[in-house]
């Protein structure tokens, strides 16, 4: 048994932006926080409020979007907060929360800018895990052309297999067949989005 | 073409990682389990009138050949309301029968095509789960089962 202390979060001081699809979704996530400590909550049902509070000058220490929003604003909205170049919430870890989801879904996520996508329903549980998780995050922020946000590799490839210089940890080009059916699960959501199950 | 630039930078969720003080995951979970409970009428007043436009729009579409895309869209949509609030309060089954439907309707959107029967067998389903306490868990798990094959087989 490990004598390491248990992990705990202190987020009296933290400032998390919440963007939902309907009011008794956002309500249900306000209470999460609440319960987790966290007194700055700003909740918004609409785009623009987003946009306004991220324009205000607060700087978030969390966004959580809705990924179910119409026409996929919410990845759109991610996709741009990460190119406001003079805006230090560009930085912020941001966390999807999906409902139904497809693969496709995932792929706009992954590329839209988030650190984690989380799959609805949004427990307590779930939630604090992937806050955690989010804390220790510590991957590089990538700017390119077509892609600004955490460094969507989370091991490098390393060379080839077989080949001098490669790391027993490094992960196949290859990707295993994550999701066995169409319904991704949230173990499914992860592996996509962080490779561990890579067919080595 | 821009190749792009790396850099580190602050994660400013790092420092509420802390090792004293602050809340352990289970006194962070109790607290938070307490404020939720505290909406639990308004979600299952939602997840009902969700469900209430879900059976209606079914009704509208009873026997028929064809749905229109407003009509499919607007049940996809209350359907991933049950989705996502379903779990929240003792109804996981009833939201992954309706996550079955998104499914079902989505696939019927993608491939232009609807069959009014397995819509009926979904709204079945969601009317049987919305009360679990009254059939057997065993029941409950076919169910489901059936309905996750039903929605898979359009293709």
């Amino acid at each position: 048994m490990s004598d390491k202390p248990e992990a705990r979060l202190n987020l009296t001081k933290a400032t998390v932006l919440l963007l939902q699809n309907n009011q008794a979704e956002l309500d249900i996530m306000g209470q999460v926080f609440i319960g987790f400590g966290v007194k700055a909550i700003r909740k918004c049902l609409t785009l623009k409020d987003a946009d306004d509070c991220i324009k205000s000058g607060i700087g978030f220490d969390l966004v959580v979007v809705d990924c179910d929003m119409p026409g996929g604003a919410g990845f759109d909205f991610v996709s741009r907060l990460r190119r406001l170049e003079d805006n230090e919430n560009r930085l912020a870890p941001i966390v999807l929360v999906s409902g139904h989801t497809v693969p496709s879904s995932i792929a706009k996520a992954r590329d839209c800018g988030a650190n984690f996508v989380v799959a609805k329903p949004i427990t307590p549980k779930v939630m604090f895990d992937r806050v955690m998780w989010l804390a220790r995050d510590n991957r590089q922020f990538v700017v390119s052309d077509g892609y600004s946000g955490p460094d969507r590799r989370h091991k490098t490839f390393g060379p080839p297999a077989g080949t001098k210089g490669r790391r027993h940890d490094d992960v196949s080009a290859k990707l295993s067949n994550v999701a066995a059916g169409p319904d991704m699960s949230q173990d499914d959501i992860d592996a996509m989005l962080n490779p561990k199950r890579a067919a080595l | 073409m821009n190749p792009g630039k790396t850099f580190k930078y602050e994660n400013r969720l790092a420092k509420s990682v802390v090792s004293s003080g602050g809340l352990s995951a289970t006194e962070a979970l109790k607290r938070a389990e307490a404020a939720v409970e505290q909406v639990r009428e308004p979600t299952l007043a939602e997840i009902d009138a969700s469900l209430k436009e879900i059976y209606g729009l079914g009704d509208d579409l009873q026997g028929a050949d064809t749905a229109g895309e407003e009509a499919l869209q607007r049940m996809y949509a209350c359907a991933n309301r049950v989705v996502a609030m379903g779990g929240v309060f003792g109804l996981g089954e009833l939201g992954q029968a309706a996550y079955s439907l998104c499914e079902l309707v989505s696939r019927f959107q993608t491939l232009d095509r609807f069959h009014w029967n397995m819509i009926r067998v979904h709204l079945d389903g969601l009317k049987l789960l919305r009360n679990p306490a009254d059939h057997p868990a065993a029941i409950r798990t076919e169910v489901l089962s059936g309905l996750r094959q039903l929605a898979t087989s359009v293709n």
